[in-house]
């Protein structure tokens, strides 16, 4: 697949004839590329995961908390704007895996979404993202702005 | 009661459903309920059987789940709230290892009534 079909445009060195992800990297998620773009790069990054010594529950907690955070960055960051990016930005070593997400929206405070976990909101179809990822990643950080997500999962075996 | 079990078995697209005797027993085909059309297609689909149905008993295997998000979980809310509006009953069975985590963590395991195996869900049924 010649970078010019793929949807996931690279912006790596030392790219893998395999069309396997480099240890770390950068890429940009269109919106108009739709679900088939985000779970190749889910894939890809999962199989990079398994090769750096993660085990499922590891890999099952990180791919997770990524597409909330995708799923954010495009319907609340980006507002599903057609034509609209979000930025992917990588790391993955046998210690940690961390993943950047920035959206190109005004961004928010985090700390003002309510708790879904409240009686009178468990039967409310959304606002759930944030504390699913919190609860499976190590840490969970926004920048000031609130349009970047930084998802750091730290390798329990190590 | 539990003799005679009289299966019928159609198969949309992302859901396999049967009918065992007045329970509508729904089953996934996608191992990952993450892509939002998909949740929303699954969606549509169980509410045409929900909207079809007066006061619908309805269990939902998750055998074949590997993944799922809080969009799926969105879907699922939905279909318990239209359920509870027709007077029906909706059940979950199956559910493995980190997906019942998710249900934990969001306190969702106290909104659905979840059971370990579809023996015991199809037992719970009034």
């Amino acid at each position: 697949m010649n970078s010019a079909d793929n949807p996931i445009s690279n912006r790596t060195s030392g790219e893998n004839a395999e069309n396997q992800l480099p240890a770390s990297g950068s890429l940009t998620l269109n919106v108009d590329d739709g679900p088939l773009a985000i779970a190749e790069f889910q894939d890809q990054l999962n199989d990079l995961c398994s090769r750096s010594g993660y085990d499922e529950s590891a890999r099952f907690a990180v791919r997770l908390a990524i597409e909330e955070a995708l799923v954010n960055a495009f319907r609340h960051g980006n507002g599903n704007r057609p034509g609209s990016h979000v930025t992917v930005d990588y790391s993955v070593t046998p210690e940690k895996i961390t993943v950047r997400v920035t959206d190109e929206g005004e961004g928010f405070d985090p700390g003002k979404v309510p708790d879904p976990t409240e009686d009178e909101r468990l039967g409310l179809p959304t606002g759930r993202g944030i504390l699913i990822m919190r609860a499976f990643m190590t840490d969970v950080s926004f920048n000031k702005k609130g349009n970047t997500v930084t998802l750091v999962y730290k390798n329990p075996a190590e | 009661m539990t003799a005679g079990r009289i299966k019928m078995s159609t198969t949309d697209s992302h859901l396999k459903v049967d009918q065992i005797n007045d329970i509508t027993r729904i089953e996934f085909l996608d191992r990952n309920i993450l892509d939002e059309a998909n949740i929303q297609q699954i969606g549509e689909q169980v509410t045409s059987i929900i909207d079809s149905s007066d006061k619908v008993k309805m269990l939902i295997d998750f055998s074949n789940v590997d993944h799922l998000s809080s969009a799926a979980l969105g879907a699922l809310i939905t279909i318990n709230n239209k359920v509870k509006e027709k007077e029906g009953q909706l059940r979950l069975s199956n559910i493995a290892g980190q997906i019942y985590e998710v249900f934990v963590i969001t306190r969702l395991n106290k909104l659905f009534e979840i059971y370990p195996t579809e023996e015991e869900a199809l037992k719970s049924f009034d």
